[in-house]
């Protein structure tokens, strides 16, 4: 177990990043193409499922060229500036630091991918990738606007604790890369000391799901004990049902990419002060919800009085 | 679990796997490990990292130019043919020294010996790693460590024309130790560098302040041990 403490470059880290993120996204794609196989298979094959594949490979070009311009002009300098100059110390790259980061960021992940479902403006972008009515891996590929720019805030206090910010950059790509391989509903539940230990297929089709017991569970990337042990875990019982509400209805990917922000916008524009604006930022999509509910009932009131 | 007791839980979780990442004993690795994170200024690792992300890998070693011909610099960005200094104190070291107390501290009975006790190797100088595993593996010499101060000696010498291949030798500047006993090479020593802390790249640098008009009879590596301290200097001695 030497190898564990044996120090690694910084490029080693950029290296290991670099293959994972390029030879996942060839075996994902490959995964898909079975998955499709099977769903063709089984019948279940239509064009607005083919449409909504493609939609998401789409928004995944627009993603990456939003992470790339943020990548090259803030989250690394950024990143880099803060480990230079605000780390609590800079730890050795070794396997056993990268454990040690995996575990931090998978857990960081829980809390990002919390708050994206806590505030209007996280799911302003996250509602993109919810919001397709199927679960496939394409789905896991379904970004919104700001889903490359959201993580920096989770992620830097992990420069400041010391880790390289490469060795989190792997970490992060890690985390994403198990949480893509769970966007499918070829897979039924696992072994349970795997179900109980391991984020699942099962589990995180929980999450994608509108069903009223399943909203707001089931956050993790690759350890589901995190919702286990911060009571947000449900299991799946019932069948799932995928998507948002109100449903986008659309495979135009110019449609979906925007829709979370186009909703937001509608909802600040139609909003009745600023405090109430501000609390659409930060309070649940729930609250906003609840709010439109409550001022329709109160017209209906007021229209029936009269 | 409420939030506030879950956001506790995770700064606790992160504290324990902080602090075991933050004292874990770690070997030291590649030269390049030094290159890349020890001797790269803030704007430098900014730089490289735009340049990796830019245009790969290999080109970051060009954009550095760590492919200068002394590196050759390979496919996995392992830098070979490069004068490696070993940093570390090594693992059988460490235990030989963590069993020495203070009382047993000799003092500068080192410092007039002529000869180190040790081993011998012609080789590349892209080898030298083995040279090192090799003089670590004598468990034999390292035994016989009395003091938590301790000096190694890194000869290179019959160096070659293009400073490829040398006789390395490597030991203990202790002549109470029993092994094989090789004579340090005699002449006027030019510093190259300064004893004090110093990184690989500082002393891959040192090299490049050899006159190579004149004709080289050795290359002298010394490493002054304190403990897990470690002082480095260079000199030369001309024929």
């Amino acid at each position: 177990m030497d190898f564990l403490n044996q120090r690694l470059t910084d490029l080693h880290m950029y290296g290991w990043e670099e293959f994972i993120n390029d030879w996942f996204f060839a075996i994902t794609i490959s995964l898909f193409v079975i998955e499709l196989l099977i769903i063709a298979l089984q019948k279940t094959m239509s064009w607005n499922l083919l449409g909504d594949s493609v939609t998401n490979f789409i928004t995944l070009v627009a993603h990456q060229i939003i992470a790339g311009f943020v990548a090259v002009l803030f989250y690394l300098v950024a990143f880099f500036w803060l480990y230079d100059n605000f780390s609590l110390t800079q730890l050795p790259i070794t396997w056993w630091s990268v454990i040690g980061c995996i575990i931090l960021a998978d857990v960081v992940y829980y809390w990002e991918h919390r708050f994206m479902h806590s505030c209007g403006i996280g799911w302003a972008t996250h509602t993109v990738h919810h919001s397709s009515p199927y679960f496939n891996l394409s789905v896991a590929y379904r970004f919104g606007p700001l889903d490359s720019t959201l993580p920096f805030f989770f992620h830097a206090p992990l420069v400041m604790l010391g880790f390289h910010p490469f060795m989190i950059f792997f970490a992060e790509s890690l985390v994403q890369v198990y949480q893509t391989l769970l966007h499918t509903e070829k897979v039924g539940k696992l072994p349970k000391p795997i179900e109980k230990v391991m984020n699942t297929p099962s589990h995180h089709r929980v999450h994608h799901a509108t069903n009223t017991q399943y909203l707001d569970k089931n956050y993790a990337g690759i350890l589901i004990i995190w919702d286990r042990m911060f009571g947000t875990f449900a299991e799946e019982k019932e069948k799932v049902s995928y998507g948002v509400y109100p449903r986008i209805n659309s495979v135009n990917p110019i449609t979906v990419f925007f829709s979370g922000f186009v909703k937001l916008g509608q909802q600040l524009r139609d909003a009745p002060s600023w405090a109430y604006r501000f609390k659409l930022l930060v309070k649940p999509p729930l609250w906003a919800w609840q709010q439109e509910q409550k001022a329709k009932k109160l017209k209906r009131e007021a229209e029936a009085a009269a | 679990m409420s939030f506030s007791l879950s956001v506790i839980t995770t700064l606790l979780i992160s504290a324990l796997v902080w602090l075991g990442v933050a004292f874990q004993p770690v070997t030291e690795s590649t030269v390049f490990e030094k290159y890349a994170s020890y001797n790269l200024s803030a704007e430098q690792t900014s730089a490289a990292a735009y340049s990796m992300i830019t245009f790969g890998r290999k080109e970051t070693s060009e954009y550095f130019q760590l492919d200068d011909p002394a590196l050759q610099v390979s496919d996995d960005v392992v830098v070979n043919g490069v004068n490696r200094p070993k940093k570390t104190v090594t693992q059988p070291l460490q235990l030989a020294a963590a069993k020495i107390t203070t009382s047993k501290k000799q003092g500068k009975r080192t410092n007039t010996a002529h000869s180190i006790i040790g081993i011998s190797r012609v080789i590349e100088l892209g080898a030298i790693d083995k040279v090192w595993q090799d003089f670590e593996a004598k468990i034999e010499l390292s035994n016989q460590i009395s003091s938590e101060k301790y000096t190694i000696y890194v000869v290179y010498s019959d160096l070659n024309a293009d400073y490829s291949r040398a006789k390395v030798s490597m030991g203990f500047l202790d002549a109470s130790m029993s092994g094989s006993k090789i004579s340090l090479p005699t002449g006027k020593k030019v510093s190259l560098l300064a004893s004090g802390k110093h990184s690989a790249n500082d002393i891959y640098q040192s090299w490049n302040k050899i006159d190579y008009n004149k004709s080289v009879k050795a290359v002298l590596e010394r490493h002054d041990y304190s403990g897990t301290k470690e002082k480095i200097s260079v000199s030369v001695i001309y024929q």
